[in-house]
């Protein structure tokens, strides 16, 4: 009997081996809300590709698929050790980490042991990646803002500032558990309501003051026009993989453990489960769906980007929230960002081609307010600082700035060096032929581009293009010949 | 050939591994310096090659009267500039 003992496991031997097997767990569980969140960018490039003109297709999605060209490395190089190490709003000395992991900030510089292949580490290059997945979604919503006009290489230094440093601030701040706003003032975003898709449209607010509209976009008077995106039929197809996408961003929002309970923590390190999550991120499309659909009348473009808004609406207390105050919420989110949408675009003039300050911006600032609404008293992070009205206000105060005067300044001196906008010429000739000397649909016959008036009528673009174009700077005396032989035709 | 794995054998023990490794070494900071060189070396890049490509684009078209044709014109049988990179499109290459 006794050598029969003496063969079975040990308890160290047990808690060792649970404890492998939870780390693997982990490693694989967020190896796979990676490969689910890649379905954002498929997304965001058919979103953006569908609502772009047909002679802008290319350059629209090349930014994407640069994105991730640009971002990856920088991030990895630059962002991450950000991350790591500024949660007290900077490096504390001697490179120490916050308190509460003391050791985290030494992992996440790009040369350390932890960043390579180690035996002995199953979750820093996971959490790692997840991350970088977080970052390429913060750039990608801005590139939807500036599509058309923007020069390519202009977009990725922007997405590199937004995405390997701002956003990635505002996470060390709010979006740890060791962040400063976090242990101070319970600042509560749970799935990055405001420290993603906030910021981004921010920072996209701030570009968009620089880049100006799209030739033809205001008449004289100042009124708004609508170009028709080539492909509405795309566009919808990318939200919907953006909502796909979601799943898997809102899963890696999360810590997974199997030897602890409940098995699942929130980014602050407090108890949820993914349920709980997936539960309101589902009823928040259907709130959003709901809300977007009657604050547009009906509008195919603005329903499904209302259920977006929606989401993001309640992402921020998404770990804490029953499902019907969700669905509540995320319906009224879905209308603010038609109502805000409709005017930024016909009241402050802002040219954003795809709502994106409306939805990300102004509904991921709204959705922290919420919280400080409908959340207050919610114990925040591991030392369980009660979530506050103060407290979400205190991160909407510390991020606005933080995300707006880096995207303004940025764009401002890219502007001063004319490089961030293409010449009007191939503006409206269309970037593809400057970008790439081809068209990309060559098998299609060209029907005319055409522009929706603020009456409501639609008409053939090319005279109205060409006066806008006619008018800048009081080019050819604002009324070209060729302007003249058009509007013959 | 250069002998780049600094390690005798795989064990439990063994941590951080790879080639030039392990971490915080030489050869670490060497590939991280010449990682970093190649992204900036990019981004200079991608600003350069496009500032050229639409320079040579608006040249033409204030060259070809002063008027573009707006996107809904057929663009006519060709590249309008010379391509300045990707692969040719010409088959007699």
């Amino acid at each position: 009997m006794q050598w029969v003992f003496a063969q079975a496991p040990q308890l160290e031997d047990v808690a060792t081996q649970l404890g492998l097997d939870s780390q693997v767990l982990a490693e694989t569980f967020y190896f796979f809300t990676v490969v689910v969140m890649w379905l954002i960018h498929v997304g965001f490039m058919a979103y953006e590709g569908g609502a772009s003109r047909r002679k802008n297709l290319m350059s629209t999605a090349m930014k994407n698929i640069l994105t991730i060209a640009v971002v990856t490395p920088s991030f990895y190089y630059f962002g991450w050790y950000i991350y790591g190490c500024f949660q007290h709003g900077g490096p504390a000395e001697g490179h120490a980490g916050p308190s509460e992991f003391p050791n985290f900030c030494l992992t996440t510089a790009p040369f350390s042991d932890n960043m390579g292949p180690n035996l002995q580490d199953h979750l820093s290059a996971v959490f790692f990646l997840a991350f970088l997945l977080f970052s390429w979604t913060t750039a990608s919503i801005m590139s939807g803002a500036v599509i058309e006009r923007i020069r390519l290489s202009a977009y990725l230094i922007l997405a590199v500032v937004l995405g390997s440093a701002v956003w990635i601030m505002d996470a060390a701040w709010g979006w740890s558990s060791g962040g400063w706003l976090v242990t101070r003032f319970g600042f509560h975003d749970s799935i990055a309501s405001l420290v993603v898709h906030g910021v981004a449209g921010a920072f996209a607010l701030g570009v968009l003051l620089n880049l100006g509209p799209r030739i033809g976009k205001y008449d004289l008077a100042g009124r708004a026009r609508t170009f028709r995106g080539h492909n509405t039929h795309l566009t919808l197809m990318g939200l919907m993989l953006i909502f796909t996408g979601f799943y898997g961003f809102y899963a890696a929002c999360l810590f997974i453990t199997s030897t602890a309970f409940p098995g699942w923590l929130n980014i602050y390190g407090s108890p949820t489960t993914l349920g709980a999550i997936a539960f309101v991120i589902t009823i928040g499309f259907a709130g959003g769906f709901t809300g977007g659909w009657f604050a547009s009348k009906g509008d195919p473009f603005w329903t499904l980007s209302g259920g977006l808004a929606g989401v993001i609406s309640v992402s921020a207390g998404a770990d804490v929230y029953h499902p019907s105050l969700a669905y509540i919420l995320a319906t009224s989110g879905g209308m603010l960002a038609v109502w805000s949408g409709g005017w930024l675009e016909k009241k402050l003039r802002i040219d954003d081609a795809v709502g994106a300050v409306a939805v990300h911006g102004v509904c991921g600032f709204y959705g922290v307010f919420l919280v400080g609404i409908f959340a207050g008293g919610f114990p925040t992070g591991i030392n369980n600082v009660e979530s506050s009205f103060g407290g979400q206000l205190m991160g909407m105060m510390a991020f606005l700035p933080l995300a707006f005067l880096p995207g303004y300044i940025a764009s401002w001196i890219l502007k001063k060096l004319n490089l961030l906008r293409v010449p009007p010429e191939v503006e409206l000739e269309g970037l593809d032929m400057a970008e790439f000397q081809q068209d990309f649909f060559p098998e299609f016959e060209r029907v005319p581009e055409t522009v929706v008036l603020p009456d409501g009528e639609e008409v053939d673009s090319a005279a109205v293009l060409l006066e806008a174009f006619g008018q800048l700077d009081g080019r050819d005396g604002g009324r070209p010949a060729a302007v003249e032989e058009r509007r013959r035709e | 050939m250069i002998d780049s794995f600094p390690f005798d054998e795989f064990s439990e023990e063994l941590d951080a591994f790879w080639t030039f490794g392990p971490g915080s070494s030489t050869g670490t900071y060497i590939l991280t310096v010449l990682g970093i060189i190649l992204m900036v070396a990019s981004l200079v890049g991608w600003v350069w090659l496009e500032n050229r490509k639409l320079r040579a684009q608006a040249e033409l078209l204030r060259a070809a009267g002063g008027m573009p044709a707006p996107g809904g014109v057929p663009p006519g049988p060709g590249p309008s500039q010379e391509p300045l990179a990707g692969p040719s499109t010409d088959p007699g290459d």
